[in-house]
């Protein structure tokens, strides 16, 4: 247990004036107060040292125990008597709790509590649920065609989660809990999670429906033929029926995206043929063109 | 409105130990709503973990309840630039794993 310099956290000299306390207090505290800083977690521990200097030095009688023992704190013999007079003040003389909720032990130093015992700082201390995090993840859309467990590392801190095939860009869920952790025994925030797809080139998802195009060449839209088509499920292998028009749509039932959190329900797969034209035709390939062209 | 998810605006002045006028400073500046129902006035138990934070700054920094809202309004700037930062960092991070995975 090392002896903690109260003067020194605030700022101040030894023969520092009420006045002088509060003005340097005030000034840290709002640098360092924990709603102000919901994201460091360095602020929050400083907030907490401030705030038991504030604890002690503004209140004239701890200031004086402070300055009789706290120099001294070494002399275990006078640590046990000031405990044991704490421990003799417990029970009658509590006030009541200014905020909601607990407050957890180690809210003050152990400096502090061999000082002054642990009910001692509790009337003045308010507690704080910790700050909720928001976070993104950014996943290809191949990623949330099947559940999958991913590992996040948030504010440090690793968390496991499963992701569930079909979620959709832009929809949110919550980790209560795994947000910051409260202050002076108060509740851990939420962990925000938003997901963000990106867009995918060949695969157009609307809603559970998956569009892409697919080139055939002019012979098999004509004449007709089977294609063999990749889609995020694997290779399918697709008829064309002959006279296939360009730009026309065919719909395969049950081949599109799944369907969030029903499990082997899956939207549609619609392919939009798109029909090459054949280039470098030789000079027989152009005739048989123009034969046909006049036929 | 269910009832259970109301609290009478005095004993949350009792219990928070502030002034009524403290409620109705927050909200004649739009940081609270009340709910007035049987010839009494409530606050909403969704609003308890915002009302706390204005108490908090209310009171360990001393700053009046008139000027809460323009503290409030800093911190919903503050936290949105967080957001931004975030997630711009995590963007990033997606594209560098990206390009790292297709070298």
């Amino acid at each position: 247990m090392e002896f903690i310099d109260y003067y020194k956290i605030l700022g101040i000299e030894k023969n520092a004036s009420e006045e002088e306390i509060k003005k340097a207090y005030r000034k840290l505290a709002r640098k360092h107060h924990p709603d102000l800083n919901p994201h460091d977690k360095e602020a929050n521990k400083r907030f907490q040292q401030i705030n038991e200097a504030n604890e002690v030095l503004s209140d004239p009688e701890k200031r004086k125990k402070y300055d009789q023992y706290g120099k001294d704190w070494q002399h275990a013999e006078q640590f046990e008597q000031a405990r044991h007079q704490q421990q003799q003040r417990r029970g009658g003389n509590q006030e009541e709790f200014s905020f909601s909720g607990d407050f957890g032990d180690g809210d003050f130093s152990d400096f502090f509590s061999s000082l002054f015992g642990r009910e001692a700082g509790r009337s003045r201390r308010s507690n704080f649920r910790g700050g909720d995090y928001e976070a993104e993840v950014h996943l290809h859309l191949k990623d949330v065609y099947s559940t999958h467990k991913q590992t996040l590392t948030v504010e440090g801190k690793n968390i496991r989660i499963t992701i569930p095939a079909g979620v959709e860009d832009g929809q949110k869920i919550r980790l209560a809990g795994y947000g910051s952790p409260g202050v002076n025994g108060g509740p851990a925030g939420d962990l925000y999670i938003t997901f963000v797809i990106e867009k995918d080139h060949r695969y157009q998802r609307k809603g559970d429906d998956i569009h892409i195009n697919e080139d055939i060449d002019l012979y098999k839209a004509v004449l007709g033929g089977e294609k063999i088509v990749e889609t995020l499920g694997g290779q399918l292998k697709i008829l064309v029926k002959p006279e296939t028009q360009n730009a026309s749509k065919i719909r395969l039932k049950g081949k599109g995206f799944p369907v969030y959190k029903k499990e082997g329900e899956f939207g549609d797969l619609y392919i939009k043929w798109n029909i090459r034209l054949p280039v470098n035709l030789t000079p027989e390939q152009k005739e048989l063109f123009k034969k046909l062209s006049t036929m | 409105m269910e009832k259970e998810n109301l609290i009478t605006v005095v004993d949350f002045c009792r219990y928070y130990k502030v002034d009524l006028s403290f409620v109705q400073t927050l909200e004649q500046r739009g940081l609270i709503e009340t709910v007035r129902a049987e010839q009494a006035v409530f606050v909403q138990v969704d609003h308890l973990a915002s009302l706390e934070r204005l108490i908090r700054i209310h009171h360990d920094l001393d700053i009046p309840a008139e000027n809460l809202d323009v503290i409030s309004q800093l911190i919903v700037e503050l936290e949105s630039l967080h957001q931004e930062i975030r997630s711009l960092e995590q963007r990033l991070g997606f594209y560098e794993q990206f390009e790292n995975s297709t070298e």
